[in-house]
């Protein structure tokens, strides 16, 4: 099994070290830190207006681009949060609790340089947690069929729509929609167009990138125009040395670290609880064992340290149910996932035996990556706080462009730009209703498997529904989708409250 | 903060919204052909799908309490913002078609720039004549867009 684990991870680096897939795992983790950096850039346009351009590239070389801008992002998202206190991506966002207090008290280096550390600690453990459990999983997984491929993505996407941000029931509604808008098209059993109410052009259904791109770049937009607070930077130098956290410093950030990762590995195996809640739950529960309480929201270290570390290891752990059962859990693994698809990729657990040079050579690419992230922040930093000065006024327009060239590339149509403007303006009046767009993605990438294998298991057993539950993995996944579905109404009606997340700039 | 009223009223609109999507999902889905369980039919799926939807919107109207908080961070209607955002992406499907990448490019640019409170003739200018060079150096002539850069 070690050897077995040790002889795939090196094939895994020989292929992520091919010079090609090298440089294009670089240009991901470079373009993601910049995106992290800029205040009002999302993850989620960026990878989406990538995606048309890695159609024409292997599918390795593609997947581990788009992979190195989401991790690749996190690196840049801690700089934005510590120096500006602006909460640029969610999964940053309690970072600045701690750490602009350290920047007011000159110690911005030194939080930076923390969490340089917890960001790898925790990336590292991440992958380590990767490397072992995805084959187990994979391997679990082999012995499922129709009925238990359907009940675990019905309780993947459960998940996903209930334990993310904002209200249960409207993520059941966005995630329904999103399954809904899936089926727009061709019915790939008869042959019938299905909601395309005469379009020729969506017979072919809805555009992944023009749906991604209207509800994460457009509706964002709308949201984010005139309410992006300008930048103060002046005087603001941070060097390289200042970066080298003094000896007290590591030793309180050490157990911080330690516990914000396993915290981090955790969220991320379950679906709907990613990075962002991961780095609450680790701050949270960082504070309530502190033995000095009250220094949390003044400038304590183990306030940045623990929920860095979460955020870096649940990042990673994020990827595993995504490559191992094919079961994204938030909107980047969805888009991820998708871009697999489009590779003409199936996902599920065969995509480890079928294709090792992805599954083992993104691995290896992280490990990579990672170390090329440490190297690009720690003595390039002083050209990271000159970025933080780019005013959103200028990068709005621009990326608005890209979005344009961006959608209309993926079938050299217009009608791709028109479905994203529509698709930007419905999604903004659902976020101002209070719907959270992510489980849209979810649904409408898992849509088209889900029916599939609905249809299958029904057409197996002869249209007896009982076939849901007859056998015991089958049943037990309805059993968790319904035991969720309890607690989350029991948690409704006693009017607890959810760990509370701020609205952010961008996911 | 706004009143607990108006939030009701957004939770009555949200699950109304819903409701009544998933209705006329469910009214088109049916004309699909449903099938049997053993043999279902393309409109199966999403007759389900679009019943389930209904019963939501329900619930979020019935049982939505109006307490959560997920509509907050947003101020009022950015009218200027909203219309340069969309004006922006409308002038590039306007004149993409008609006149090439290039002028799409330079008023998707140059109208979405003027969304911004501060924004000036100069700056907005000089934003979308970059994004312009980008257009013609960088998708015309290294990356072969297939939209000609002009044409009339």
């Amino acid at each position: 099994m070690m050897g077995e684990t040790l002889g795939n991870l090196a094939h895994g680096f020989s292929v992520a070290l091919q010079p090609h897939n090298l440089l294009w795992s670089f240009v991901g983790v470079l373009i993601g830190n910049v995106i992290g950096v800029l205040p009002g850039m999302g993850i989620m346009a960026t990878i989406s207006i990538l995606l048309p351009l890695t159609f024409g590239m292997p599918p390795v070389a593609a997947i581990l681009m788009l992979a190195g801008i989401y991790y690749g992002a996190q690196y840049g998202g801690a700089i934005c949060s510590i120096l500006l206190n602006l909460p640029c991506h969610a999964s940053h966002a309690v970072t600045c609790l701690d750490g602009y207090p350290m920047t007011r008290a000159g110690r911005g280096g030194a939080a930076l340089g923390i969490t340089m550390m917890a960001a790898f600690f925790g990336a590292a453990f991440g992958i380590v947690q990767m490397i072992f459990f995805a084959p187990f999983l994979v391997s679990v997984a082999f012995r499922f069929g129709p009925a238990e491929i359907c009940t675990l993505m019905l309780l993947g996407l459960l998940a996903g729509a209930t334990l993310a941000r904002g209200s249960a029931l409207k993520g059941i509604a966005m995630t329904l929609l999103g399954l809904l808008l899936g089926t727009v098209g061709t019915d790939v059993d008869t042959g019938t167009g299905r909601f395309t109410f005469g379009s020729l052009s969506l017979y072919n259904g809805i555009d992944l990138v023009a749906l991604a791109l209207g509800f994460f770049g457009i509706a964002e937009f709308l949201k984010s125009v005139n309410a992006v607070a300008v930048a103060d930077v002046t005087g603001m130098t941070i060097r390289t040395r200042d970066l080298m956290p003094s000896r007290k410093d590591m030793q309180q950030a050490a157990f911080p670290i330690l516990r914000g990762t396993l915290i981090g590995s955790l969220c991320s195996l379950i679906p709907g609880t990613g990075p962002t809640i991961a780095s609450f739950v680790a701050y949270a529960a960082e504070k309530r064992i502190s033995r000095t309480p009250g220094l949390f929201g003044r400038g304590a270290i183990a306030g940045v340290a623990s929920p860095e570390a979460s955020t870096h290891s649940a990042v990673q752990g994020d990827f595993i149910p995504t490559m191992s059962l094919g079961i994204p859990g938030d909107a980047v693994m969805a888009l991820i996932l998708g871009a697999l698809i489009i590779q003409g990729i199936q996902p599920g657990p065969q995509l480890m035996t079928e294709h090792p040079d992805i599954f083992w050579g993104l691995i290896a690419s992280f490990w990579v990556g990672n170390i090329m992230l440490v190297i690009l922040n720690v003595p390039m930093i002083g050209i990271w706080v000159k970025l933080l000065r780019i005013p959103f006024r200028f990068l709005f327009p621009l990326a608005l462009f890209f979005i344009c060239v961006g959608v209309y590339s993926t079938n050299n149509e217009m009608f791709g730009v028109i479905q994203t403007l529509v698709i930007g303006v419905i999604g903004y009046g659902l976020l101002r209703l209070g719907f959270h767009p992510a489980p849209v993605l979810l649904g409408f990438v898992l849509g088209p498997r889900l029916e599939e294998n609905f249809r299958r298991a029904l057409t197996i057993s002869r249209g007896d529904l009982s076939v849901f539950v007859e056998s015991p993995i089958s049943a037990a996944f309805v059993a968790l989708a319904v035991c969720l579905l309890i607690g989350q109404a029991y948690f409704a009606w006693s009017g607890a409250r959810r760990i509370p997340v701020p609205n952010t700039l961008s996911e | 903060m706004r009143g607990s009223t108006s939030a009701r009223r957004r939770q009555l609109l949200s699950g109304g919204l819903v409701a009544l999507t998933g209705l006329a999902v469910v009214l088109e889905a049916r004309t699909f052909g449903m099938g049997t369980l053993a043999r279902t039919g393309p409109g199966f799926f999403p007759t389900v799908l679009g019943g389930a939807m209904a019963l939501v919107g329900i619930l979020i109207a019935v049982a939505g309490r109006g307490h959560d908080d997920d509509a907050d961070g947003f101020g009022g209607a950015d009218w200027r913002g909203w219309s340069c955002i969309l004006g922006g992406v409308l002038g590039f499907i306007l004149l993409g078609d008609a006149f090439g990448l290039g002028p799409a490019s330079f008023a998707c640019v140059f109208i979405a720039a003027f969304g911004d409170k501060g924004a000036t003739w100069r700056a907005s200018l000089m934003l979308a004549a970059a994004a312009t060079v980008v257009a013609a150096v960088v998708f015309s002539w290294a990356l072969k867009f297939q939209l000609p850069l002009l044409r009339w």
